[in-house]
């Protein structure tokens, strides 16, 4: 099998409705390093698109038995990239490199997620690249207090794009910037200006790109810890959406992996649609390298190594963005399934 | 698929990389892995203990959970199905926040 990071990255495009998500696509594939990409829009809007490869799906989504919304495939989007798959091995298209998607503004952007990672034809040519949510500076904030799926949106970010600055009024848009911050605070802020922004850092620096992956690791932590000194700082009840916590668990010891991903894939059973992202670098009993995790509800990419720690602080660090899960239980419970491993090998050991 | 069970089969889940080779990108081969799999089946019993239920082995693919009284199992393919399973079997949601479950795995230390 390919290696993950050599796999096809699939970048997501999603945002409220009338938040630029089409502007946004448009200026970027006028760019000379996306001409071999492919884009799957959900509906021909407006703006056209000027693209070689431009297709359309159908939304068409069938709710798996689990009963979980974020459970849900696409049916249309997994038929449409299958289909283009398919032509790109016959040659009857230009061989793309990337594909983009574009989903409507009322998308949850999870579904889009969950079917890219559970159909197996998809699993085994592609991957997730970013996930790029559009913010409007004029009404991003109205929308976020009011619009679940724009919390949401703004919650399963990596890179987020505020777009219409040139025609909100500034203290609207420092205000905006500062709750996006707190609500995703290891999604970079990335500001359109004029429409124009800077596309390699939008879609080149991805969390599996070998070359990249260390320094973005640097900067999850980085604004994580920045996030953290302010809230001790200011303790505002009102600065978050109501229900959506994010924050940093920290562990000094060492963690068991297998503790671990029972740990985690039960939580994911459980709470996962909750659990709006996971992301972080473990300290793995055993391993030298640092392993880094990514998950977005109940999909978690493959764990990978980095080559180094990217500071010096060894410790596991686990940033998590929850709706309504309490930080002291996550901690506690993630606390005992380590340490109960960790019984069961001390045990083992005396006995032998 | 497995033409013994019917099982539909995928690829390594992400849990399966094994940590002795030093590596947790890759998943462990031969001997290494029926290791990490014995290690990964004992830890997940101590939890399963909360539901009264066990797992094991089956060809070293698959894991049989059942409940204690042996009357109601089924086979999985990974620690997603594994908790499905224990669901379907039991009617009860296999949550690591269940304050008796943490308390059952802090009280073995």
């Amino acid at each position: 099998m390919v290696a993950y990071s050599r796999l096809t990255p699939l970048f997501v495009i999603t945002g409220f409705l009338g938040s630029g998500k089409t502007t946004l696509l448009n200026r970027m594939l006028r760019h000379p390093s996306l001409k071999d990409a492919a884009v799957l829009v959900n509906e021909f809007g407006d703006v056209g698109l000027d693209h070689f490869l431009v297709e359309k799906m159908d939304e068409n989504t069938v709710l798996l038995d689990s009963g979980c919304l974020c459970c849900t495939i696409r049916d249309d989007l997994k038929e449409a990239i299958i289909e283009l798959n398919s032509k790109r091995e016959r040659g009857e298209v230009p061989y793309f490199k990337r594909m983009i998607i574009e989903t409507t503004g009322l998308a949850d952007p999870s579904p889009i997620i969950f079917t890219l990672n559970s159909d197996i034809i998809i699993k085994h040519h592609y991957r997730l690249g970013s996930i790029i949510t559009t913010v409007d500076a004029v009404n991003g904030l109205k929308q976020l207090k009011r619009r679940s799926e724009s919390v949401k949106q703004a919650s399963v970010a990596d890179r987020i794009v505020l777009t219409k600055t040139d025609i909100a009024d500034a203290a609207g848009t420092e205000r905006l910037r500062v709750k996006l911050k707190r609500l995703n605070p290891s999604a970079e802020l990335i500001e359109a200006v004029n429409g124009e922004v800077d596309v390699k850092r939008l879609l080149r620096a991805d969390i599996y790109d070998a070359r990249t992956k260390g320094a973005e690791v640097r900067r999850w932590l980085e604004a994580e810890k920045q996030n953290d000194s302010d809230h001790h700082h200011s303790h505002d009840v009102n600065r978050h959406d109501e229900h959506i916590r994010t924050f940093t668990l920290i562990f000094d010891e060492a963690l068991d992996w297998t503790a671990f991903g029972i740990w985690l894939t039960m939580l994911l059973h459980a709470h996962g649609e909750k659990v709006l992202r996971v992301k972080g670098i473990l300290n793995v009993k055993g391993v030298e390298a640092p392993v880094v995790i990514n998950g977005v509800q109940h999909v978690v990419h493959p764990p990978m190594h980095l080559k180094a720690w990217p500071d010096d602080d060894h410790r596991s660090r686990i940033v998590f963005i929850v709706d309504d899960i309490e930080q002291d239980l996550i901690e506690r419970s993630l606390a005992a399934f380590n340490a109960a491993a960790a019984a069961d090998e001390a045990t083992a050991q005396a006995a032998q | 698929m497995c033409a013994l069970c019917g099982v539909l089969m995928d690829g390594p889940h992400w849990t399966e990389a094994g940590t002795n080779a030093g590596r947790i990108d890759e998943a462990p081969v031969g001997h290494q892995r029926q290791l990490d799999r014995d290690y990964r089946i004992k830890l997940i019993n101590r939890v399963l203990g909360h539901y009264g239920c066990t797992a094991r082995d089956f060809a070293s693919s698959q894991y049989v959970v059942q409940n204690l009284s042996g009357g109601a199992s089924e086979v999985v393919i990974n620690l997603p199905q594994l908790w499905q399973s224990i669901e379907n079997i039991t009617r009860k949601l296999a949550d690591p926040l269940d304050v008796k479950l943490i308390g059952r795995l802090e009280g073995r230390v």
